[in-house]
């Protein structure tokens, strides 16, 4: 890395994100569920959103858009989450409280099935000129935010399930 | 001695899906009602059989729900407690170079019947199973009655039972002991049990269950089987029988990678197969790993070692590694390489390859064709074959 770089990037780590950032490229959530013996779902968007107002990140993901690789199971989770009256889930964060590198940890509010509630979640930052790559999980209880998860032949997908993004933004 | 003969070249595979790890399912327990996979589906696994497996000419609709079609019978809701199925089998084995060339072999006619009561569960299977003269199908260590003697060539229908036992379910489903006859916990619980991998260990779910005990364990890393072996008490008398343990354990790097590794000791005062004391180990590792949605990689190897009372008498090893290919769902395109020598003074490992193709093509049916090349390998000579296998596969 040149002097220069070095130095840039020095000025950026040491900072926090509290800029404007706009999304760059593909943001993607995920989900991670489990139920009984070993059973566990994987679910997957690469259509979420990330957008900063100077004040907040946002990082909003339409429930239509997660595939779980079961179209079956999609109807369900759809018909679990309320989508239809409910159909974005949302993740602000105040950007003052994000840094800009390494692991951290932060609260945010998480909004699902139209109920909000603070989460906190652990994330990390990695950030190359104006470019900041941001990974991040938090666990949930899907009973918090007053879903009730119907069992399935047998087959009930537990409450605390793990949600994760994974995003770029420039300023 | 009542019969000892241990042919088991092309009988009666259940079903077992080791592939669906690309569609995250790496644990078997909530769709199979055997905790480490294969055999009878559960009323869930019917649901994902017909969501998953079947084919379509059309990708299937979110809001379309599960059909009266994936029922037993292809319509029967059955009472929660009650979990019946069936597995019908028959095939044709095309053998260019061989006396007879062509073998029709009805390879199962099981029924499955499983009692749920809260954490217990009895599971059991019965059907009819053929003895054949020319060792091609046979029923073998998983048959009741009559019991043949191939010296007299007595009978060709037998009364087969491959799996009964008595099992309870505990820490919220994450572990399950069982009493009974099983399939022994080992390796992939891959279809073909006549590859090197199966047949050599003697750990397929065709004729492999033993009487024992076992405790399985599902989570959504970790999952595995211990099960201490009695015996197969439908091969007599009792010197034939072998006791110790088999057992697996299979960590889930990720949703779509797993490594797991097997181990097995059992000892018999008279080997099947020689007839002599022997201790008979295999210890090895697998893999299932999906790349993509639409491709599988499977593979096996492992070590064995048969060893008499006074000596280190053989070492040898089997492995297999397997592609599964959906060409479109409900369509595989399957291609298996494998490897195995029996220590028996043969100059070079046995070889295999298989080309298969496995097509879905209504709820509960598949028709199924391998093409089997092999060199055999033994002290005297190495030979080639190729054998073409046609199979239609009801499973109700």
């Amino acid at each position: 890395m040149s002097p220069t770089r070095s130095l840039l990037a020095l000025t950026l780590f040491t900072g926090s994100l509290a800029f404007a950032w706009t999304q760059d490229g593909t943001a993607t959530v995920t989900f991670d569920a489990k139920g009984p013996a070993g059973f566990k779902i994987h679910g997957t968007s690469e259509k979420a959103a990330v957008a900063d107002d100077g004040k907040n990140l946002k990082v909003n993901v339409k429930l239509e858009d997660i595939d779980t690789d079961n179209g079956l199971r999609n109807k369900h989770m759809l018909e679990d989450t309320h989508a239809k009256d409910f159909p974005v889930v949302t993740l602000t964060v105040p950007t003052a409280s994000l840094k800009e590198t390494g692991a951290q940890e932060a609260t945010g509010t998480f909004e699902l099935n139209g109920q909000k509630k603070d989460v906190k979640f652990s994330y990390t930052s990695q950030c190359q000129g104006s470019v900041c790559e941001i990974e991040g999980s938090a666990p949930l209880n899907l009973g918090d935010f007053g879903i009730k998860i119907r069992s399935y032949l047998g087959v009930t997908v537990k409450p605390d399930i793990t949600v994760g993004a994974k995003f770029k933004v420039k300023k | 001695m009542r019969w000892f003969l241990l042919v088991s070249l092309f009988s009666a595979p259940a079903w077992a899906f080791p592939w669906m790890v690309k569609h995250s399912y790496g644990s078997c327990a909530a769709c199979h009602v055997d905790p480490s996979g294969s055999g009878q589906l559960t009323p869930y696994g019917r649901a994902q059989a017909d969501v998953l497996v079947r084919w379509r000419t059309q990708p299937r609709k979110d809001e379309e729900e599960v059909p009266a079609s994936a029922n037993f019978l292809w319509f029967l809701e059955l009472p929660e407690f009650l979990n019946l199925s069936g597995n019908f089998r028959y095939g044709s084995l095309i053998r260019p170079a061989a006396a007879v060339k062509f073998v029709p072999l009805l390879m199962a006619t099981d029924l499955y019947a499983t009692l749920n009561f809260g954490p217990i569960v009895a599971h059991a299977t019965t059907g009819v199973g053929t003895y054949s003269t020319r060792a091609i199908a046979y029923s073998g260590p998983a048959a009741i009655a009559p019991l043949c003697d191939p010296s007299k060539g007595a009978c060709s229908v037998q009364w087969v039972a491959r799996e009964f036992w008595l099992g309870a379910k505990l820490a919220d489903e994450a572990v399950m002991v069982r009493a009974g006859r099983m399939n022994l916990p080992f390796g992939l619980r891959n279809s073909e049990h006549t590859t090197f991998v199966r047949a050599l260990t003697r750990t397929d779910f065709n004729i492999g269950q033993q009487v024992g005990l076992s405790a399985a364990y599902n989570s959504e890393a970790l999952r595995g089987e211990v099960m201490g072996i009695a015996g197969n008490f439908q091969v007599g008398p009792d010197a034939y029988r072998e006791r110790g343990y088999s057992a697996f354990a299979e960590y889930s790097i990720s949703h779509s990678a797993y490594l797991g590794l097997s181990s097995l000791i059992t000892s018999a005062v008279a080997d099947l197969s020689t007839g002599l004391p022997m201790v008979r180990h295999a210890h090895g590792l697998f893999a299932r790993i999906a790349p993509t949605e639409k491709f599988a990689l499977l593979g096996e190897a492992d070590f064995l070692a048969w060893q008499t009372p006074q000596q280190l008498d053989r070492l040898g090893f089997a492995a297999l590694v397997q592609a599964d290919l959906d060409l479109m769902q409900g369509l595989h395109l399957m291609g298996t390489i494998e490897g195995g020598h029996t220590g028996s003074g043969e100059p070079g490992p046995s070889l295999g390859g298989w080309l298969s193709a496995a097509w879905y093509f209504l709820p509960h049916c598949e028709l199924r064709l391998d093409n089997i090349f092999r060199r055999n390998s033994s002290a005297t000579a190495a030979t080639f074959e190729y054998q073409l296998l046609i199979q239609l596969h009801l499973f109700l």
